[in-house]
């Protein structure tokens, strides 16, 4: 269960969670909100990759700033930016290493990375780059899995690939999306975010 | 606007770029040694005194030769972008200018970069055949070129690493790093004239021996690797760093030469704790690596503390080309290498804890290490 306790976070003078509480329990998620509501804050908050400026983030009672907790939690943001000077096969096999995992051979035929194997990540197309993102999210099969704007860029055939992952995945799988991909399976939990305005100097 | 005027504009607007993100580092140089910057403008005068002197001692010329050719070499390859518009690069391909046009306003932006480095020593060849103009016709011409030669070459050579360095992309790797590392040990060997000669010859060979290349294969692996494959992305700062190494060791190399025995500890000193600073600022590429994509290496299960001690460790590795140059230099007693870890450390935590500050570390400990030793004698 993913557990958000009172966070307050600002970007300069812009509130972006005030107090805010959050309990996920469900398996599937969608978080939407117009541009500047906070979705990416939140995903980045819950992967654990920013502090927040008061309150708590917690994943299975675990505190999600610990580096035992990464073992558990993926994530997939253009905020998270891969490193674009490896190859893509030395990123996957970089990857790997650090979570002790093997590349699913399934899910890199489906995407169709293989035949970039040699490329620059620098050099990859937008929805390549995104398909290799999604493919570093769910390498370690982790139990809560955060995806922002997963389809951006896919073409129809990395989509459905996309979907049939989504549906097929055993752990808890929180969307921030404007479209609602989701939404066409089970029991999806639907949280909106209101944007805050700018507090007067 | 002509199109010399725009290529023009867009150089110095490449210029300003690169020296706003030099402009602290600028600054802790001018901090720290604040008669350098003076001494620095004198030093090409110096150089073409030796260099277009027939009497100097040939070591000396080939130390302050290379010295020198290193030097316009990296300058111009820092300017490349500028010269080129690399950023601009499809935008220029795209205007209705002949190749003929292009390559000449190229030209005159080498010359231009280039500057004193290149017009210094073309004014003193003009200087010395209008000041020997009358007796041109009187001395046998091998002795007229045996005259003009040592300055001849510096030019024909300083012309050739200026375009060199913005239009051939192959790096001068045996002309300008494995013949005068063999040559300086027999300087003696050869007259000036002839080693000119030999430097030509190593260039025309290089122009034709393919780029030395190798492959990292599957070693190393993860986090070495990752670093590794960084710096040969870009290669750039790391080049410059271990060419500012090369030109700081040949030029207190040449005065470790000629001070007197009492003083060459002193300048052997000096020479660590700049060798130090500079190879330990190599950190400062690790925690920008470690900055651009801190949101990927936060998702990874490893700590910060093993992520930096990684970090340190490649630093330590990479340090070991500057040390064996060092070592093949012969300038080092056991204390002067101790002095050099001294300050290499103090260097490293300086970078860690205070990054803007980081110089201060290792001058407290030069201060306290010159007082301990001021205190003995």
């Amino acid at each position: 269960m993913l557990v958000f306790e009172k966070i307050s976070h600002y970007y300069q003078n812009r509130c972006v969670f005030n107090d805010f509480c959050l309990e996920i329990n469900e398996p599937r998620v969608l978080i939407s909100g117009p541009n500047g509501s906070g979705k990416t804050t939140l995903l980045m908050l819950a992967a654990g990759l920013i502090a927040p400026d008061a309150g708590k983030v917690s994943f299975n009672q675990q505190s999600v700033l610990t580096t035992e907790s990464k073992q558990h939690i993926g994530i997939s943001a253009s905020k998270v930016a891969l490193p674009g000077f490896l190859t893509v096969a030395e990123l996957l096999d970089f990857h790997q290493r650090q979570f002790d995992c093997e590349p699913n051979e399934h899910w890199l035929t489906e995407f169709g990375l293989k035949q970039y194997w040699h490329t620059k990540v620098d050099n990859l197309s937008l929805g390549n780059y995104k398909k290799l993102s999604l493919l570093t999210a769910v390498m370690h099969h982790p139990s809560l899995l955060l995806l922002d704007e997963p389809a951006n860029g896919l073409d129809d055939k990395a989509r459905l690939a996309l979907n049939l992952l989504l549906s097929d995945y055993p752990g808890q799988v929180i969307i921030a999306s404007h479209e609602a991909i989701a939404a066409e399976h089970q029991q999806v939990r639907h949280i909106q975010l209101q944007r805050s305005e700018p507090a007067p100097l | 606007m002509s199109y010399w005027q725009f290529r023009l504009r867009l150089y110095n607007a490449s210029l300003t770029q690169w020296l706003d993100s030099i402009k602290q580092l600028s600054m802790g140089i001018v901090a720290l040694f604040p008669l350098a910057l003076p001494a620095l403008i004198f030093l090409p005068f110096v150089a073409w005194g030796i260099l277009a002197d027939t009497s100097s001692e040939n070591t000396l010329y080939l130390n302050t030769l290379w010295g020198y050719l290193l030097f316009i070499y990296s300058w111009m390859l820092i300017q490349r972008r500028g010269v080129l518009a690399t950023q601009h690069r499809y935008y220029i391909d795209s205007l209705a200018v002949t190749d003929v046009k292009r390559r000449w306003c190229e030209t005159g932006l080498i010359v231009y970069s280039a500057n004193i480095l290149l017009l210094g020593p073309l004014c003193l060849l003009l200087l010395m055949v209008y000041g020997a103009a009358d007796r041109l016709f009187i001395f046998p011409l091998v002795h007229i070129v045996e005259q003009l030669t040592p300055i001849l070459g510096l030019v024909a050579l300083a012309s050739y690493y200026s375009v060199c360095a913005v239009r051939v992309s192959k790096l001068p790797w045996l002309s300008l790093l494995i013949l005068p590392l063999s040559a300086i040990p027999m300087a003696d060997e050869f007259a000036k004239t002839q080693w000119l000669v030999l430097w030509c010859v190593a260039i025309i060979i290089e122009r034709q021996l393919p780029m030395p290349s190798f492959s990292l294969g599957t070693w190393p692996k993860g986090i070495f690797r990752l670093q590794l494959q960084a710096d040969l992305h870009n290669p750039r700062s790391e080049g410059l760093r271990f060419v500012a190494l090369l030109l700081m060791t040949i030029m207190l190399g040449i005065m470790f030469n000629g001070v007197k025995h009492e003083a060459q500890s002193y300048v052997a000193g000096f020479l660590s704790f700049c060798a130090a600073l500079l190879m330990a600022s190599s950190l400062f590429d690790s925690q920008a690596l470690l900055r651009l994509y801190q949101p990927y290496f936060s998702s990874l299960p490893i700590s910060k503390y093993v992520l930096q001690s990684y970090c340190l460790l490649y630093i330590g590795i990479k340090a070991l080309p500057g040390l064996l140059l060092l070592s093949y230099v012969n300038l080092f007693s056991t204390m002067h290498w101790a002095l050099w870890l001294l300050f290499y450390v103090a260097s490293l935590v300086g970078i860690l804890y205070r990054p803007k500050w980081f110089f201060i570390s290792p001058i407290m400990s030069a201060i306290v290490v010159f007082l301990l030793m001021s205190i003995k004698s």
